[in-house]
């Protein structure tokens, strides 16, 4: 198939409304807004010679999408960790499924595909095993190519996770829960807009990915960034009702630790916190993995690797490397950094019945507070692992209302911000969580949210610097001389 | 010449969190807080009693409230965005909600709100800077908008006299509008901090604005100019309220003071520091047979009560 052949029946079949175009070209329009030479998106014009392999995949296409209008993508997406790839033209194209590509399960889907009758599949009762999930994700791919040959149209069911205002706590356990089954949401292509199609796209190449065990990471660039990614496999773990590891989709490590701590690998090697000021990542911590932290007397979770930086690499890092442990999610933590803090905040044997008290850094505004409910009580979005996440003894040290505003200080000025619309909106919004209930039984936050909003005040942890002493000195009075305070 | 007051009494506990907000009638004051329930005192009996008390009116709590000069109006506005209007009933002397604003989830869309003296005319701000005015007769429609510079309106009132409104603002600017015309009267310089507290004089001819500048500024509403400044305050000042002569104006800050000004001497005449808690709110009750009392509140989520020591 050749370009102009595809852009002479672009022309000639517009199968969008006009109504419609604005959204294509919105839609396109984040798609192409990529800067990551991994881009697995490539124009119709060169899309059809594409790959066999995923990796050429991603290697070949960076270069054609740059050239290319918007209304010419395609969705390349790879059929399984061997060598087939789909493409998933996201507009008109030729003709119906065909064939290309070496294997003969390699289709172009074709946007104008009537849809004859609906084909659903319903992925909502599928057993926690992996490989009750392969299997079921095998007979999806299955259908899809049934109903391919057939000319109906594509239909995958995913479990939506609940948006907050269906979401509540389980006050007993600590912990975040949706008091509500998932909302089941249905994903078809072709489908009634240009978003439909791409988010088929997306969740067909999630449900592929999921047999590579690091390749969505490698491959976010299709999905915009990677918040999108995330939720797509979080929709897609909740609809397997399977945690994400057993997807085998887990991210790079992200967070960063640093202390008089010692980890024993399975390999025997040792991993020592005080080795490097830089800190070490956090990568998932193994059962059989021993954590040493006999010699820690507090723990301290800092919102933002910044902070932890130049923490590590300021004075305090002899306070920390004699009795402290210091770790940042920079910003909201991944899954590996909060099991990591849960593994250590429970007496057991991996930690050799020590545990010491978990206080969090965070800045003093709305995604700071959302940052250290995380943490603490789990997430709204991940409710589903809950349960093995959250930490609830971790303490609120900072920032707080009282250490911002102070009452006859000129400098006070200095680092304090006003909030944003979209700081109110977020606030507005975590006030009417169930956490921050009236009767709520903990309730630091509701009034810290209402101070904030009240002040239209925000301020970042290193307003502590511009206070006489620096963050150090403020740290050194929370932590080691009182061992803080909630 | 200093004044001496005396505490009268404290109602420990009238909320179990910061009161935001107090507001007076000739017979009760009203106090909202970061909890949900508006609760009412009597302010005719020593004890100061609760009478009523709205129970969950304010889900994500309330951040202000105000009354007509006229006593039969009050409205609340919630951190969920939502205002209500609540009318007295004159023999049983209960509130109940005669209407509400919503405004679309639009965080701030309504911050601080003042009634105009019958109760007919709310005025909001918002987030941006607008201010509006509602008319409460007629089924809560939005009968004049201000727009000004798009900085977060922190304060509002209403001149007894119906024919001004004031804002105060987050960068520190305050605005007066003619009602009549629906225009800006004057731009008001002086403070360059957000201001957080603006109110008429009940005579509608001065106009007291404060905030973190921690001076507050007099101007005169007729001319625009700025007529005192009274420095005296260390703290951010969050609420001012004259009194019913118009001869004194009350004033509380985060470090929990309060302070009694004379407007004829310009100067502080008495502070109060009973506790070093914020005081969000400060209020005048009407002068009755007693004499001159007033009401502050704050994080301490007490109400203190102080009455002019006699002889004085």
């Amino acid at each position: 198939m050749t370009s102009n052949h595809n852009e002479m029946l672009f022309e000639e079949t517009p199968i969008l409304p006009l109504s419609s175009q604005e959204s294509l070209t919105d839609a396109f329009d984040q798609f192409w807004n990529f800067t990551d030479a991994e881009l697995a998106v490539t124009p119709v014009s060169s899309s059809l010679e594409f790959n066999s392999s995923a990796d050429e995949a991603e290697t070949l296409l960076p270069e054609a999408h740059s050239s290319c209008s918007v209304e010419k993508a395609n969705v390349l997406i790879d059929l399984s960790e061997e060598e087939t790839n789909v493409v998933l033209p996201i507009g008109p194209l030729s003709t119906l499924p065909e064939q290309a590509g070496r294997r003969h399960n390699n289709w172009l889907l074709d946007a104008e595909v009537r849809v004859s009758k609906h084909h659903s599949l319903d992925l909502s009762a599928i057993e926690p095993s992996r490989q009750a999930v392969t299997a079921r994700i095998e007979s999806i791919f299955t259908e899809i190519t049934e109903s391919l040959s057939q000319n109906r149209q594509l239909t995958i069911l995913l479990a939506s996770r609940q948006s907050s205002s269906a979401q509540g706590l389980d006050r007993k356990a600590g912990l975040m829960t949706t008091n509500t089954s998932n909302r089941i949401k249905e994903i078809s292509f072709p489908g009634d807009n240009p978003h439909q199609a791409w988010r088929f796209g997306l969740t067909l190449e999630m449900r592929l990915k999921r047999e590579h065990t690091d390749k969505v990471v490698s491959c976010s660039t299709i999905f915009v960034d990677q918040t999108v990614v995330d939720r797509f496999v979080d929709d897609i773990a909740s609809t397997f009702r399977v945690p994400r590891i057993v997807l085998n989709v887990t991210a790079t490590a992200k967070g960063l630790m640093a202390g008089c701590f010692k980890i024993e690998k399975d390999d025997g090697s040792i991993v020592d916190g005080c080795s490097d000021r830089e800190g070490l990542l956090i990568s998932k911590l193994e059962v059989s993995e021993l954590v040493d932290i006999s010699n820690v007397k507090w723990i301290l979770v800092i919102e933002k690797e910044a902070v932890f930086r130049s923490m590590a690499s300021s004075d305090f890092w002899y306070t920390l490397s004699r009795q402290g442990l210091m770790i940042t999610g920079k910003g909201f933590p991944d899954i590996s950094t909060r099991a990591f803090l849960r593994a250590l905040s429970i007496p057991s044997p991996q930690n050799n019945f020590h545990n010491a008290p978990i206080f969090g850094l965070m800045d003093f505004d709305p995604d700071g507070l959302d940052i250290l409910l995380t943490y603490k009580l789990g997430s709204y979005s991940l409710a589903h692992e809950n349960g093995s996440l959250n930490v609830p003894s971790m303490r609120w040290l900072g920032v707080k209302s009282t250490d911002v505003v102070l009452e006859d200080d000129e400098q006070e000025s200095q680092g304090l911000m006003k909030l944003s619309a979209r700081d109110r909106g977020k606030a507005t919004k975590m006030l009417d969580r169930e956490v921050c209930a009236e009767d709520a039984p903990e309730s630091p936050w509701r009034r810290e949210i209402q101070m904030m909003l009240f002040l239209n005040v925000k301020a970042e942890i290193q307003i502590l610097e511009t206070r006489s002493g620096g963050i150090e000195k403020w740290l050194q009075s929370k932590l080691v001389d009182g061992y803080g305070t909630s | 010449m200093s004044k001496q007051y005396l505490t009268l009494h404290t109602l420990d506990a009238a909320h179990p969190t910061d009161i935001f907000g107090l507001a007076a009638t000739p017979t009760q004051l009203l106090s909202a807080s970061g909890s949900s329930t508006i609760q009412i005192h009597d302010t005719t009996s020593p004890e100061f009693p609760t009478v009523q008390t709205l129970k969950g009116v304010h889900k994500l709590g309330c951040h202000h409230i105000c009354t007509s000069a006229d006593g039969k109006s009050t409205a609340s506005a919630g951190f969920g965005g939502e205002v209500k209007v609540w009318s007295i009933n004159e023999e049983s002397k209960e509130w109940k909600e005669v209407g509400s604003i919503v405004d679309n989830s639009k965080a701030g869309e309504l911050w601080a709100i003042a009634l105009s003296e019958d109760g007919r005319y709310l005025a909001s701000t918002s987030y941006d800077g607008r201010i509006n005015v509602w008319d409460t007769q007629a089924g809560m429609e939005k009968i004049r908008e201000y727009e000004t510079k798009g900085s977060f309106g922190m304060a509002v009132d209403m001149s007894v006299d119906g024919r001004f409104t004031a804002s105060g603002h987050e960068n520190g600017s305050v605005y007066l509008f003619n009602n009549d015309t629906g225009r800006m009267l004057h731009s008001l310089p002086g403070l360059v901090k957000p201001v957080r507290a603006v109110a008429f004089s009940p005579a509608s001819k001065l106009l007291a604005a404060a905030g973190d500048s921690r001076i507050i500024a007099i101007y005169d509403v007729s001319s625009g100019e700025q007529v005192a400044n009274l420095p005296g305050h260390v703290a951010w000042v969050f609420s001012l309220d004259w009194s019913f002569s118009g001869e004194y104006l009350l004033s509380g800050g985060y470090d929990g003071k309060a302070k009694v000004w004379s407007i004829d001497t310009r100067t502080c005449v008495a502070t109060h520091s009973e506790t070093d808690k914020i005081l969000w709110a400060v209020r005048w009750l009407p002068k009755t047979s007693r004499a001159e009392m007033f009401a502050v509140a704050g994080g301490a989520g007490s109400i203190s009560f102080y009455r002019e020591a006699s002889g004085s």
